[in-house]
């Protein structure tokens, strides 16, 4: 018995063949189990292939595409000074302004004049004579050095007040992103 | 909806050039699978593959629609990929058309019936996914373009640049020869577990 070519048997299989051809396979077709099957065979291993499971790339492939394509900038130094000190430095010029605010309240303003006491000016006192307690504190050693001494304290606190700025921005950076994630 | 081709293409000429990212998320996995049918392994695929996005992003600009995206990225993935294979085997510019595939016709269906196979079984899934890695390159990557890339001849003649005629061949000789491995080893898992 003749069966029907791999080529046909495909073609059939592929629903790729128009009815006028398809016809004059078509008594063949009907009465052979092999061919039939052979068809069917066909069918299934595309259709298996078809469904096969894609192979992706490594998650970081797509971003990996975007760093070529997309021209890394250069970054300037105070680009990577707000970038990565942005914080610190918005906290240290909000303290550094109270602070001359502070130093141009003439303390004996509100000496001068026990009777009538303003609140903020009370205030601003407190911050003063507390600041002034806790510089005279860190550094006992330097207090009695003449006028030379209150430019190191300055110094002394200012990097002091540094450290301590950047270390509640490295805390406060680390539990964002804890959150975050 | 998800957006067309066109228009995340139309964004990134517009200059929103991260758009791209779409383009790629959209199409790595289909690509993917042709890249590593073509070069057997996993890391020189992303290579290629990834080489391959940037040609395409820098060429967008000149790509005039006269056939689909898919149809064209792929035929950078597979020139690309045509170009690593050619660098590993030590010559400049090998092409996968170059392999004699004009053989003898083999008239497969014959008066004996197919074995007793449940074709939805997940063992037949196997077997046949299994094959298919296993055919050599220029039949593996063919069969994948008609197959995962769902592509008619006519698209597979745009990706690979090669005639019709051997469009055909080779995607005839890939069936034939997956069809004899799946036979014999559906018959060799049958004869055991008789």
């Amino acid at each position: 018995m003749e069966h029907l070519s791999f080529d046909i048997i495909c073609r059939i299989a592929d629903g790729d063949m128009p009815q006028s051809e398809m016809e004059l396979h078509l008594s063949h077709w009907k009465s052979c189990q092999s061919c039939q099957q052979e068809v069917e065979f066909q069918r299934s291993m595309i259709k298996e292939s078809r469904e096969e499971q894609l192979v992706n790339p490594s998650s970081r492939f797509t971003q990996s595409v975007l760093d070529v394509i997309i021209p890394s900038q250069k970054k300037r130094w105070y680009e990577w000074l707000l970038h990565n000190m942005g914080n610190v430095i918005a906290m240290a010029l909000v303290l550094a302004f109270l602070g001359y605010i502070f130093s141009i309240t003439d303390s004996r303003a509100f000496h001068n004049k026990p009777a009538k006491v303003n609140p903020i000016l009370e205030f601003n006192k407190i911050i003063q004579d507390g600041s002034q307690q806790l510089v005279n504190y860190l550094t006992p050693k330097f207090h009695s050095q003449g006028s030379g001494a209150s430019h190191t304290h300055t110094i002394i606190f200012a990097f002091l007040a540094f450290v301590l700025l950047v270390f509640i921005d490295r805390i406060a950076g680390h539990f964002f992103r804890q959150l975050k994630a | 909806m998800s957006d067309t081709d066109r228009e995340i293409i139309q964004r990134v000429l517009d200059g929103d050039v991260r758009s791209f990212g779409f383009l790629v998320d959209k199409h790595k996995a289909k690509a993917m699978t042709l890249a590593i049918r073509i070069l057997k392994n996993r890391e020189d695929a992303e290579e290629a593959l990834q080489d391959a996005f940037v040609r395409v992003f820098r060429g967008l600009s000149s790509f005039e629609w006269k056939s689909s995206f898919s149809t064209w990225l792929y035929r950078i993935v597979y020139n690309t990929c045509a170009t690593a294979v050619g660098k590993r085997n030590g010559k400049h510019n090998l092409s996968l058309d170059i392999v004699d595939e004009d053989g003898p016709r083999i008239e497969i269906v014959s008066d004996e019936l197919l074995p007793d196979m449940r074709l939805e079984s997940d063992e037949f899934s196997k077997i046949v996914y299994e094959e298919v890695e296993k055919l050599p390159v220029v039949y593996g990557s063919t069969f994948t373009l008609f197959t995962i890339q769902d592509m008619s001849y006519e698209e597979i003649v745009q990706v690979t640049g090669l005639p019709l005629g051997t469009v055909k061949a080779r995607l005839f000789r890939a069936r034939t020869m997956l069809r004899e491995a799946i036979v014999k080893r559906m018959d060799y898992s049958l004869a055991i577990k008789e």
